[in-house]
């Protein structure tokens, strides 16, 4: 079997085709609401539905011929990047757990780790200058409330 | 007379210690952002977004057009002093003005930069006082059918957006509009999309999306490139000399008109007037062979250019709501939190509010110039600060800012979730504007669509039987052909640009 040129705007043709079918069934759903066949909340989504088909084909035909490959820029900082990732996911769990501040100066701390390599010691100091500037300014100052977690 | 008698009482108005104060905050503040290597001005703009949302809307949009210009010129800064464009439209500066950085010239370059630019933008404005109320009176007369064909017109601009790939960007588009789609429908009440997730019956917050897509998307690309920022020798004094003042009166005027005429047509975007203005310099000059190697006119024309086409986009955008840039289209969202949509009728209905806001552009250039001259210092050192730290703290910012909106912990984890994705598209080279803009549009579009086949009893032609609809209409089918003519031309420039070694951030 032929194998795309381009595999990530292949994978993002199947994705857009995908996506197509999963709107044109929202659309078909929607269809039951609507007075007139052609006027309603599901007419966009019909029409994107079909966007989405015509257009991840085309792409995918694309991803075929042998024009330009698309290439991930090398990144050997990758590992980085994912830890990044996943704290910015903890840290929106944590701030439900704990509470926004304790959150902020725990997920910074590990930032300030993670991406400036700084050791622990600088990190957590970063970190509680960084929550303490936050705190003046948007808690004290412009008196933005924020969840103080389960155990306050 | 109106006009002027308008203009004069928002001046009246802009010139508030409050709103003054507003201006230079914004100034500052957005060439403090602009000015971080690699965050160009749309990022800057998504970073201070919310920070402005707790002001009173024309203070708010005072700032936020503040920020727009500082952040402008930040992204210069960074173009000239360390070789990295913000925008592509701040590559033509890079070309001359890293070449003359490096022969310690970074200073006048610097100089020569604000100065065009504070010229062109002020160009640049006196144009929108004289030509966005005629096109606003027009627009009164618009109905749905005309607002649906305004819609497709704006939809053009997805080619001069596209970065490349057409399909892909509108692709992006398509997903966009599906995005907005998500919460009740305006028709019926019921949900769509919600899969039975209560979340999103809401829809998603625009903020928290440009948020990621933007600020967090940058960060991580700051991360995943190990970005470091150093600055290659002292600039210099930032008062240019007599010579250079003489070399760069001409192309300062040349590219502000280029920028200014151009920049009129929605879809024509700062990155193909500063190329051009750019190119007309150097075969206009004695000697192109310069260009490219440190002429101080390689720097004036495409920074004026840039900036009469960012005065300029405020045309449509006050006067039709379309945005014709990436910074203008997070802008038109700033406008939406306020409650106020851009349009014909924003003139009739806050004419205070849009004349102050016009007003205080004169007093936000003016001040730019007043502030950014004797500052040069303090942003060359502003450049300085590890990016080990300046991530984190960008990030944390972010999360504020997708929070603050609606105070919710769902718009945060949104925000996060789209700067990974922004990240992905990044990659793999999937513009993210287009979607920005359908989904700040896909509502506009669903609504006048719907009206317009109301109207028509389901007859989709009625666009083509109205005068001014099908005025429009042509108008996108002629700007169509045009941005994709420029569009390529420009796509040629960046790459020759690219194999010559130009870091396009």
């Amino acid at each position: 079997m032929r194998l795309p040129h381009n595999v990530p705007d292949f994978l993002g043709a199947v994705l857009s085709i995908a996506a197509g079918v999963l709107v044109s069934l929202e659309a078909y759903r929607l269809r039951a609401y609507s007075l007139s066949r052609y006027v309603g909340d599901h007419t966009l989504p019909a029409i994107l539905g079909l966007v989405f088909v015509l257009l991840g084909a085309a792409l995918l035909v694309h991803s075929f011929r042998n024009e330009e490959r698309a290439k991930a820029p090398p990144s050997p900082h990758r590992t980085s990047l994912l830890l990044c990732l996943a704290l910015l996911g903890a840290y929106c769990l944590l701030i439900d757990i704990v509470g926004y501040l304790t959150a902020t100066l725990i997920v910074s701390a590990f930032l300030f780790r993670v991406v400036g390599r700084y050791g622990w010691g600088t990190a957590i100091v970063l970190a509680a200058v960084l929550t303490g500037c936050l705190y003046v300014v948007f808690i004290m100052w412009l008196q933005i409330s924020f969840p103080t977690g389960f155990f306050l | 007379m109106d006009t002027l008698h308008l203009l004069l009482a928002g001046f009246a108005q802009a010139i508030t210690p409050e709103n003054l104060l507003m201006a230079a905050l914004g100034a500052l503040v957005g060439t403090f952002v602009g000015v971080l290597p690699g965050l160009g001005p749309t990022s800057a703009i998504s970073i201070l977004l919310p920070v402005t949302a707790v002001l009173e809307p024309t203070q708010g949009i005072i700032m936020l057009a503040g920020i727009y210009y500082g952040a402008m010129y930040g992204g210069s800064t960074t173009a000239i002093l360390l070789n990295i464009p913000g925008e592509i439209s701040s590559v033509p500066t890079c070309l001359d003005g890293y070449p003359l950085a490096k022969k310690g010239k970074g200073g006048p370059a610097l100089g020569i930069s604000a100065i065009a630019s504070f010229a062109a933008g002020i160009l640049g404005v006196v144009g929108l006082v004289c030509f966005a109320p005629i096109l606003a009176d027009q627009a009164l007369k618009f109905g749905p059918p005309e607002y649906f064909a305004l819609m497709i017109l704006a939809l053009t601009l997805m080619v001069s957006l596209s970065g490349g790939s057409l399909i892909k960007a509108f692709l992006m588009g398509a997903f966009g509009y599906t995005l907005s789609l998500v919460g009740l429908g305006p028709s019926s009440g019921m949900p769509r999309f919600d899969y039975g997730i209560p979340l999103l019956d809401g829809g998603f917050d625009m903020i928290s999306i440009i948020i990621g897509l933007f600020a967090i998307a940058e960060v991580l690309k700051g991360i995943g490139e190990k970005r470091l920022a150093t600055v290659i020798g002292a600039p210099g004094n930032v008062y240019p000399s007599k010579s250079d003042w003489k070399k760069s009166a001409a192309p300062t005027i040349r590219g502000g008109l280029v920028g200014f005429f151009l920049g009129l047509l929605p879809g024509c975007s700062a990155a193909i007037t500063s190329f051009l203005a750019y190119d007309l310099e150097k075969k206009v000059s004695k000697h192109p062979e310069q260009f490219g190697k440190g002429a101080i006119e390689g720097v004036a024309a495409p920074e004026a250019a840039n900036n009469a086409t960012s005065s300029a986009g405020f045309i449509p955008l006050f006067s039709l709501g379309i945005p014709s840039s990436p910074p203008l289209a997070i802008l038109l969202a700033g406008f939406m939190i306020y409650g106020l949509t851009p349009g014909p009728v924003l003139f009739e209905q806050h004419p205070a509010f849009v004349w102050t806001v016009i007003a205080s552009m004169f007093v936000g250039n003016a001040m730019l110039l007043v502030l950014n001259l004797p500052l040069v210092w303090v942003w060359v050192k502003l450049t300085k600060v590890p990016y080990g730290i300046m991530a984190p703290v960008i990030l944390m910012f972010c999360t504020i800012g997708a929070y603050s909106v609606r105070n919710s912990l769902f718009d945060v984890a949104v925000a996060f979730a789209f700067g990974g994705l922004g990240y992905l598209f990044y990659t793999y080279r999937w513009p993210v504007v287009p979607l920005v803009l359908c989904f700040i549009l896909g509502p506009l579009l669903e609504e006048s669509f719907i009206q317009t086949m109301v109207m028509s009893s389901g007859d989709v032609a009625i666009v083509l039987q109205r005068p001014i609809s099908l005025v429009i209409l042509l108008a996108a089918a002629a700007l169509m052909l045009v941005s994709l003519a420029l569009n390529r031309r420009t796509q040629k420039r960046v790459r020759e640009e690219r194999q010559r070694g130009a870091d396009v951030a």
